[in-house]
């Protein structure tokens, strides 16, 4: 008698999968409609434009920082008068110096932590694709490390953006 | 009394009939965690066009829907998927600077008639996908952002390919 009142209940206990079934069913033909095969992503910059800015001008110097760009090697300039920061010649493999490139513009985003512009440079003959993997290096730390040092108004800032605002010399 | 038994045996028979779904189930769930490892949040869908290999880079930015334009190794030019001419040496782009135009105005058109939201699009309406081979050189660019900026599209996005 107990035995047939257990086989009973054990009976019940059985799940009913259909709607979870139908859930995911339709869920599956909605990620296959938004489903992209390869990561596609973006990287901004503006056309340089004259504007007219309200605020007070400062007195300080302009960073105007500066990367030219031939097939050879990559020049950091900085100021108004172009000054030449450092040089950074390609390998034995042919490749741009990235890591030296990086830390260089780390230790000038440190000393001017609310500079976010750099202008790019580069001549008519370097790849599309070595002046996509600058713009990497040029944008953030190496490691997405997370940097501090104090601005002018005394306040401290933390990022891991170096300048992630590119602009592109000679197009208008 | 022959055919009533008959019956009760075909019934027995169909109720023994209980379908097996737990392999299928289990497919399901595995097309669900890849098809949820490739979702795109972005509101940017591309076709690539023949001969066209993207950059990679680091960046994680997810792109924004805007006016494509796609040159491939062989300097054909596409605009939203059609294919309006090959690159020459000018460096403002007559073809693409025409083509850019004509979608401009449209786009103009529609705002007026949408009064809702218009500073919304106005300002997306300024920006353009820039798809290129990456083994073209610079002049390329240089060339597409300059016609682009002088057709009234100053905020250029490069879209380039995740890598890990």
């Amino acid at each position: 008698m107990r035995d047939s009142i257990r086989g009973r209940k054990k009976k019940k206990e059985k799940l009913n999968l259909i709607p979870i079934m139908d859930a995911v069913f339709i869920f599956i033909f909605f990620l296959l409609m938004s489903a992209q095969f390869i990561d596609i992503y973006e990287i901004e910059s503006d056309a340089p434009s004259v504007v007219t800015i309200d605020k007070k001008i400062s007195n300080d110097k302009p960073l105007n920082l500066i990367l030219e760009i031939t097939r050879q090697n990559i020049t950091v300039k900085s100021g108004l008068n172009e000054n030449s920061i450092k040089k950074f010649n390609k390998n034995s493999e042919g490749k741009y110096d990235f890591d030296s490139l990086n830390t260089s513009l780390t230790e000038i985003k440190l000393k001017n932590i609310d500079e976010n512009s750099v202008i790019f440079r580069p001549n008519s003959d370097v790849p599309y694709e070595d002046l996509i993997q600058i713009m990497d290096f040029a944008m953030k730390v190496k490691g997405e490390k997370i940097i501090s040092a104090t601005n002018k108004k005394g306040e401290i800032v933390k990022t891991n953006f170096l300048f992630d605002k590119i602009i592109f010399e000679t197009i208008i | 009394m022959l055919r009533k038994k008959k019956f009760k045996s075909f019934r027995k028979n169909k109720e023994a009939l209980d379908l097996d779904i737990t392999s299928l189930l289990d497919i399901l769930v595995i097309l669900l965690v890849f098809l949820l490892k490739s979702y795109n949040a972005s509101d940017l869908k591309l076709d690539l066009v023949k001969n066209m290999l993207l950059p990679q880079s680091i960046s994680r930015t997810l792109g924004n829907n805007a006016v494509i334009i796609q040159v491939n190794k062989d300097r054909s030019i596409w605009v939203n998927y059609k294919q309006i001419g090959e690159l020459d040496n000018n460096e403002k782009v007559e073809i693409l600077f025409s083509t850019l135009t004509e979608i401009k105005k449209q786009e103009k058109e529609k705002i007026d008639n949408v009064r809702v939201l218009a500073s919304d699009i106005t300002e997306q309406n300024k920006q353009i996908n820039i798809v290129l081979d990456k083994s073209l050189p610079y002049k390329v660019l240089r060339q597409i952002m300059h016609t682009s900026a002088l057709a009234g599209y100053p905020n250029f996005k490069f879209i380039v390919e995740g890598n890990y």
